[in-house]
């Protein structure tokens, strides 16, 4: 997913935007930018700094910079939970552990070698058991008897559900088994980096509420998941974006190349 | 393939001479012209080649593997190879420079350099070794072991006389070596350097494990003299430690200068170049040309250094690298410093002697063996972070080799240390240093780019 977030001065939210990401980095990236804008009732020349984050960060023409999305992703948890020690990120591509201290990242690990436990995990097995991705988390509250998933590969896992689907297994048996799967997990790919109680969970995956509370029972402890779990890394950038507009001012410098513009770019430009 | 060979330092005398044995040699290892191609972008790209003591490294390396290719066509009556075999290296010299009938090497070494490195070519020789008991998958093999059995099965090089490794910083090795003696007939001597220790005993690096080795490697002695015919003298042996001696300052000069300039003056894939050297069983007679490399990079680093030219901005992050450079792939290395990060040192130039001295060669190699880099882990984590302090780091790239038990239990353990005792970012890497398959760029690069952010910057 591309999101796009503007903070005025005083770190409210002006607008954000959350589109599907294509294969048109450069494409998509203007037209949730002009989403944005309009949204917030600004042009583009209003906007003082434009950081970009996450995979497609190189391809935002606009960009005055460009930071990793760990680091954007660190600032913003700790903007809506400033004691939150761990974050645990778990979106469409990969699955991410942050050890926060005061919004600096301390240290960090990422599952980013298969799509085991990832957004399109779940999305693969929603496809298998021809259930919409959004069900997927009041439908596994519903079982009693979770089943026992095996396979972290995502291929495996889902021959697995289809099997066990076979076999007769409850659909919500089945649900609660994968979530149980990735949050068993994510909770032993942590364990190194909790310090503490507060734990936030951000991501697409966080608005499962399935996953959450399979995650709750393999920490141990609750999990805080912020109102809009997809926005954390554009906060984070959007505030970090605010700290290098202050400070070039302070230093007397911009931090603009040039007029902003949303040039018309495709994939191959 | 002359444009390659002055890239490695080759004089034009020397290339009219010496090309019809390499040429043969690369065609016995399958190295084409694209490859040739590859290897002078690669060395362009990935190396300072623009120093001649880069250069001449490369050339001590090229002509290693010419060597062992064409040893039994060329008269070599004894091949020995050793492997994961610290201190052969010393013994190997000797016969070397004894007798020109003996080819004795450390294998591996120069061939991941000059196939891996240069040419970018060294999977076929980790799948030859796949095809056989080392197989690919499921379990971790080191690809250090592979490159030495694929050599050998793959018919690269000539099937030795005799093959000598020992239990020193490899397990996997005497099993291989082992494995190699029941398929093929080979002999082979394993010498024992007592690892299985009590704990506290290596804190104290036991006169008793120091005398077990030195009559152990006494005992390896009598092996190889029964294989090649001649005798090898305690004071052989001693002149080539003292050869050496110019060598190791030569390398210990040029690692202190890079560890304590800002700008980094040198790429970090370099490094690896004077781990190989060392590593090479020179004669006498080739010890001078390894020195001169040594003494040529000195001089050529120093005036960087004078200038204040680097490869990465004055100011950059530094840090400590576990593991030296890649063996095989320069990858890694070059992506960190396009990034800005300045790798001054690994923990190999963070190594210790054993505190001691003695005219017996057999108990000073032991001594050797006893040094900080093949100790335990509680006598290794301090010399590391009393290391990254001296060095004023400000974080460790932690690249553990996943195939190595004896150093992939210990990197959480070193990570917690370090973070305890200096409170600087350690960045963990599943690794392998001499396969160039497992290298990801967008995994390593978002990796390493996360971990600059975490580092404090200092002021440039």
């Amino acid at each position: 997913m591309t999101k796009v977030v503007i903070l005025d001065s005083d770190e409210k939210i002006l607008a954000s935007v959350i589109n599907h990401t294509g294969a048109e980095h450069r494409r998509l990236a203007n037209k949730v930018m002009e989403e944005a804008l309009e949204q917030a009732g600004l042009s583009f020349d209003e906007i003082s700094c434009v950081i970009a984050t996450g995979y497609g960060r190189i391809t935002v023409p606009f960009a005055d910079r460009q930071i990793t999305e760990l680091t954007c992703h660190a600032r913003g948890v700790s903007s809506f939970f400033p004691d939150v020690t761990l974050a645990i990120d778990i979106g469409g591509q990969d699955v991410k552990g942050l050890k926060i201290k005061d919004g600096r990242l301390l240290d960090f690990t990422i599952s980013d070698k298969c799509a085991a436990g990832t957004g399109r995990f779940l999305e693969i097995i929603a496809d298998a058991l021809g259930i919409k991705l959004e069900d997927l988390g009041d439908i596994s509250l519903k079982s009693s008897n979770k089943v026992s998933i095996s396979s972290t590969c995502t291929v495996f896992a889902r021959q697995e559900v289809i099997s066990r689907l076979s076999e007769g297994t409850p659909l919500e048996d089945i649900v609660a088994g994968i979530h149980d799967a990735i949050a068993s997990r994510v909770a032993r790919m942590v364990e190194r980096l909790r310090v503490g109680p507060d734990i936030l969970f951000t991501g697409g995956v966080a608005k499962n509420i399935g996953v959450v509370r399979a995650l709750e029972a393999n920490l141990g402890c609750e999990v805080l998941v912020p109102e809009e779990p997809l926005l954390s890394g554009a906060i984070g950038a959007a505030l970090l974006g605010k700290e290098i507009t202050l400070k070039a001012l302070a230093n007397g410098e911009s931090i603009r190349k040039g007029e902003r513009r949303l040039d018309e770019a495709t994939f191959f430009k | 393939m002359i444009e390659l060979l002055e890239l490695c330092g080759f004089e034009k005398q020397e290339i009219e001479a010496e090309l019809p044995r390499i040429e043969k040699a690369f065609n016995r290892l399958g190295i084409t012209t694209e490859d040739i191609e590859r290897g002078k972008q690669r060395l362009n790209k990935y190396y300072d080649v623009e120093l001649k003591g880069i250069r001449k490294v490369f050339r001590l390396c090229v002509r290693e593997v010419v060597s062992a290719v064409l040893a039994r066509e060329e008269g070599k009556k004894k091949i020995i190879y050793g492997f994961m075999a610290p201190g052969w290296e010393i013994i190997g010299s000797a016969l070397v420079s004894k007798s020109s009938e003996v080819y004795a090497a450390n294998l591996s070494w120069a061939f991941q350099v000059v196939l891996g490195c240069v040419f970018g070519k060294i999977v076929p020789i980790l799948e030859a070794a796949e095809k056989k008991w080392l197989k690919a998958g499921v379990v971790t093999h080191c690809a250090n072991v592979k490159t030495f059995l694929g050599l050998i099965v793959s018919e690269s090089v000539p099937r030795p006389d005799m093959l000598i490794t020992s239990g020193s910083l490899c397990e996997t090795a005497p099993k291989t070596l082992d494995l190699l003696h029941e398929l093929y007939g080979i002999p082979v001597c394993c010498y024992d350097t007592c690892q299985d220790r009590e704990l506290s005993d290596y804190l104290d690096g036991t006169k008793r494990a120091i005398d077990m080795s030195a009559k152990s490697l006494r005992r390896l002695t009598e092996r190889i003299q029964e294989v090649v015919g001649f005798e090898i003298t305690n004071d052989m042996l001693r002149e080539v430690m003292d050869a050496r001696g110019g060598l190791d300052r030569g390398i210990r000069n040029i690692r202190r200068l890079i560890e304590n300039s800002d700008p980094l003056p040198i790429r970090a894939a370099n490094d690896n170049l004077w781990t190989i050297l060392n590593m090479l069983t020179l004669s006498i007679d080739d010890l001078p040309d390894a020195i001169d490399a040594t003494n040529t990079a000195y001089a050529e680093l120093q005036e960087r250094v004078d200038k204040g030219l680097g490869v990465v901005e004055k100011g950059a992050p530094r840090i400590l690298a576990m593991l030296f450079a890649q063996h095989a792939d320069p990858r890694l290395e070059h992506l960190a410093g396009e990034l800005g990060i300045a790798i001054v040192a690994s923990d190999i130039g963070l190594a210790v002697p054993y505190d001691g001295a003695t005219e017996d060669p057999y108990v000073e190699i032991s001594m050797y063996l006893r040094g900080s880099l093949s100790t335990s882990l509680p006598r290794r984590i301090p010399l590391i972070v009393e290391g990254c302090k001296r060095l004023k780091v400000d974080g460790v790239l932690d690249r553990f080799h996943a195939g190595c038990r004896f150093v992939s239990g210990d990197a959480p353990l070193l990570k917690d240390a370090i973070e305890k005792e200096i409170g600087i970012p350690v960045l963990l890497l599943e690794w392998e240093n001499f396969d160039p398959r497992i290298y990801k760029h967008e995994e390593y690069k978002r990796r390493l780019e996360v971990f600059k952010t975490m580092m404090v910057k200092k002021p440039a």
